[in-house]
Formats: C-alpha cells, structure tokens, sequence
C-alpha cells in the first residue's frame, strides 16, 4: 500500500509542475479551443467530386474521392487531437459521403446529398451531419 | 519437461539498453501501424487481422527458445507494439469506444493480468520467468500495457492539446520522477517496471508522431516510412550487437515444483 501510495505520488508530482508552467507560461496558447485548422485541402478534392457526380462521371467521382479518403486518413494522427469533436463530425459525415458515391447501383441524388452535408461539415466542423 | 536442464530466464535483464531499445520499439509501432494501414491501403481491419497473425508466429518462436535470445524475443515486443496500437486505433475507429472507456479497461485488464499472475505464482517477478506459464503472463502483461498505454497517452494528447513535444516531455518528466523513486527513495522495482514500462509507450509514440507528422501539425516531416525504417534499422543494430554480447541472465537452479 506504502508502495502504491509513494508511486502515486511520484506520478502525479511531475503533472502538477507540468501543469503548473503550463497554466504560468502558456495560458494563451492552450486556452483557447483549437479547431481542425485549414481544411481547403479537402473541400478541394470534394468539389472535384462534386463536379464529376453533376455530370455523371460517377466512377470518376469515386475515384477520386479515394484521394479524399487517403488524404483524411494521413492527416487522422496530426488534427484529430486539435478538436476531436469536430474531427468526429467530418469523419461521421465523410464515411456516408464514401458510401453513397461507391454505391451500387449508383444514386446519383443521394451522393449528391451526401457530398453536400460533407462539404457543408467541413465548412463549419462544429455541427453535426 | 524430464529431462533436467539448467533454468534460465527467458526475458533479458533490464539495463540501459533494454530500455532504449524498448522505447525504439513502440516509437516504431506507433508509426509502423500508422503507415501500414493508412499508406499500404490494407485499412485498419485488414492489417490488424495480419499483424496478428505474424506476432503468433513470432510469440510462438519466442516460446520455443525456453531462454532468452535478443532477436525472438525483441521481434515479439516490435510486433506487440503494432498490434498494441492497432487494437486501441480499432477499438476507437471502428467501434467508436471513447478513449476513456479503453484507458479504464485496459486498466482492469492489466490489473486483473497481475492478480491472475501474482495468485498463480505468488511472485511478478521479472527474473525469474522460467516456465511456460510464468512467460504467457509475462507476455500477456506486456501486450496490456502497451494497449493500455496507447489509450493513456492519447487520451493526454485529445483532453489536453499539448502537442507531440509537450507530450513528450510530460512522460518523459514522470519517468524520471519514478526512476528517481526507485534509485533514491525505495520504490519497489517491480512496480517501478511495469509503471515505467507502460509510460515508455506514450513517451515514444509522441516522439514517433513528432518526427513523422508534416511541419504544419508541429512534426519534422518525416514521414511514417522513413521514421519507421529509421528506427527498425537502429532496433537491428542493438539486437545484433546484444545477439554478440549478451548472454541473458546467468543460469540458476530450477523453481521449486509449486
């Protein structure tokens, strides 16, 4: 017990000092929420999607919404920290996104839906799909 | 077994080396599981199911040595930190459990590991792993406490923000707070090694994300390929210098029949 207890303390000795500087020397920078940051790189590729699904390209949407999928996936360990929240919102709303223009047979209205909620959470992580 | 041998311990003593080479090895599961799933397009799923597989392999030719040799034995903590991880990434992607429920029943999980082993063998010592079933909760143990301290550490990194440094140091002061309890101020040494055992994971997979991770999230940019070779190829040349020079822990009489 004397044992867990001096482990104990020994834990939790180094997080008070860390946490200590941290509210002295970086109040600013933590205090505020932080956000996905620059998501263009992603709203690119979906407008690419989006045109080819308006003109019915939808293998190529596919395609090339793969590089969406990829692209989100690299990025997973670097942003889902910063707001895991909001990262959860896109990923709810890109899944669907996936699934509705790899869809067979193809339904060119619901990946138009799906890709326009996508688009719209990416815009504005903080509401849900 | 009938015929009688000389016992040895089937894990390595824990120096200097060890615990470099064991930080090594979970900085590369945490970005070898990173790149093997993302780049190599097998999904999360697919290489979980793979990986698993290949660390059975790699657990069974472990077994098989009934003593400690550097390259089985350090190939199965390589791989138990890649599946460690993938376990925890799955639990969390693909079934959506929230970090704090994963950090909490890894936790009963690993505590539950010790009572089973403590019970069974009256000891959780590391020094004396001498039979099949001492080496399974051995095993077993470290598979939990990398799970576990996958989930801990990013938990820490979601609540908190800190970023991979920030990470970094904050593990990295709480094992130099223990490993001072232990030097300084008589805090048992088994406890003193699981504890830094499982924060060692953390502590490496934030090094492995900062170097890995693009510029712009704070990282170096290295790529998950590039860090993960980088490290296995510094793995390799430990074990093979450890394969030349160390001889595991000494022979010593067989364990009293319990």
């Amino acid at each position: 017990m004397k044992q867990l207890l001096l482990a104990l303390v020994l834990i939790a000795a180094p997080i008070a000092l860390f946490g200590g500087y941290e509210l002295y020397a970086g109040s600013g920078a933590h205090a505020a929420p932080a956000t996905l940051g620059d998501m263009s790189a992603f709203t690119g590729i979906i407008a690419d999607v989006q045109a080819l699904v308006e003109k019915a390209e939808l293998p190529q949407a596919a395609k090339r919404i793969t590089d969406f999928e990829t692209a989100w996936d690299q990025a997973e360990t670097a942003i889902r920290p910063l707001n895991p929240v909001q990262w959860g919102h896109v990923d709810q709303a890109a899944d669907r996104a996936l699934h509705a223009v790899r869809a067979t047979p193809p339904d060119a209205a619901a990946a138009k839906a799906a890709l326009a909620t996508l688009m719209a959470v990416l815009t504005n992580p903080d509401t849900a799909p | 077994m009938n015929t009688p041998s000389p016992t040895f311990n089937r894990v390595p003593r824990v120096t200097l080396d060890f615990w470099l080479i064991k930080l090594m090895a979970v900085t590369m599961g945490e970005t070898a599981a990173d790149y093997l799933s993302v780049q190599l397009g097998l999904g999360l799923a697919g290489t979980s199911v793979l990986m698993t597989l290949v660390l059975i392999a790699a657990l069974v030719w472990q077994f098989m040595q009934r003593r400690y040799v550097p390259l089985p034995y350090w190939l199965a903590v390589v791989l138990i930190s890649v599946v460690g991880t993938l376990i925890t990434d799955n639990l969390v992607d693909n079934l959506h459990v929230p970090l704090e429920v994963t950090t909490a029943a890894f936790t009963v999980a690993l505590a539950a590991t010790f009572l089973a082993w403590y019970r069974s063998e009256r000891t959780l010592s590391i020094h004396s792993i001498f039979t099949f079933r001492r080496e399974a909760f051995y095993w077993l143990a470290i598979l939990f406490t990398f799970a576990l301290g996958t989930a801990a550490g990013d938990l820490v990194a979601e609540r908190f923000a800190l970023g991979y440094l920030a990470t970094g140091i904050l593990f990295g002061m709480i094992i130099v707070s223990l490993s001072i309890g232990y030097f300084a101020l008589g805090l048992d040494s088994i406890l003193a090694f699981w504890l830094v055992y499982i924060l060692t994971r953390p502590l490496g997979a934030s090094l492995g994300d900062l170097l890995s991770q693009p510029h712009k999230y704070g990282g170096f940019e290295l790529g998950t390929m590039v860090t993960s070779a980088l490290f296995l190829a510094i793995i390799a040349a430990l074990v093979i210098y450890m394969t030349m020079r160390d001889k595991g822990e000494a022979p010593s009489v067989a364990p009293p029949a319990a």
